[in-house]
């Protein structure tokens, strides 16, 4: 199997009432709330050290049984620009993807450098649900 | 933003260098209008040190440094999801993975570097 270095879209950031614990690096989130301010598009969404998908991503990685990711629930907000700008822009469902996995093992790890490590068979998934904005590089076949 | 300098006959031109300002109000687009009114509806509000660096790193930077017209970058509409939503917001990502604990100083050079790779096509220019 094939793995890669994912660098996600960036559609904004953590809001305000995102709950860290900053005395480790990376901070460990308890609790996610994900603040758009534009979205281009892809199923899968970063926000260091955080990640989201779309509910759509979920299903069908649940379905295939990927490894090394559980989900829970973010908060979604859209920043007071875009709700100028864009004001009837609807967001589909996201969740939160909670990477617990080895890199280079599972289909969702982070390596050591902080960096997201999915498999080809996850990217097989996300591919058709938008990934058009995510940098790839590849991690090797351990 | 590179005024030049004389010294004992010798020229040269002060590097640019992002700064904060202050202000008191949160309206940050209200900000950046009221100095150039006549982008209204043409370019993209952005902070060039980000928002969510409240978040991130509590006390390092206040809010009226990060709502103040120093701070505060139009980027034209046609390239902002290229300009904007993708390239700045990946930098700033990769720094925040790579600073855990980063100082002011610290933000403002990265805000200063983002400035010299893309300001030239902000409205207004920055970076020199």
């Amino acid at each position: 199997m094939k793995y890669f270095f994912m660098e996600p879209e960036v559609a904004g950031g953590l809001g305000k009432n995102t709950i860290m614990d900053r005395s480790t690096h990376p901070p460990i989130v308890s609790k996610l709330h994900y603040e758009f301010d534009g979205w281009l598009g892809d199923a899968i969404l970063e926000s260091f050290p955080s990640f989201i998908v779309t509910d759509e991503a979920r299903r069908n990685l649940q379905a295939v049984g990927a490894t090394g990711a559980a989900f829970g629930t973010v908060e979604i907000t859209a920043s007071e620009s875009l709700r100028e700008r864009q004001p009837g822009l609807k967001l589909p469902a996201f969740v939160w993807l909670q990477v617990k996995g080895v890199a280079g093992r599972d289909d969702f790890g982070i390596a050591q450098d902080g960096r997201l490590v999915v498999s080809e068979r996850a990217l097989d998934i996300l591919r058709p649900l938008g990934l058009s904005h995510a940098d790839l590089s590849n991690f090797g076949e351990p | 933003m590179g005024e030049p300098s004389f010294r004992s006959g010798v020229s040269s031109v002060n590097p640019y260098e992002g700064r904060f300002g202050t202000s008191t109000s949160t309206d940050y687009r209200g900000t950046f209008f009221d100095a150039h009114p006549e982008l209204e509806g043409k370019v993209w509000v952005h902070h060039a040190v980000e928002q969510q660096t409240l978040t991130r790193y509590p006390g390092v930077v206040t809010e009226s440094e990060i709502h103040s017209l120093e701070n505060l970058r139009g980027i034209p509409n046609e390239i902002n999801p290229e300009v904007h939503l993708s390239n700045i917001r990946k930098e700033w990502n990769q720094f925040y993975r790579q600073n855990p604990a980063p100082t002011q100083q610290q933000l403002l050079q990265k805000a200063t570097e983002i400035d010299l790779k893309y300001g030239w096509r902000f409205t207004p220019p920055v970076g020199g």
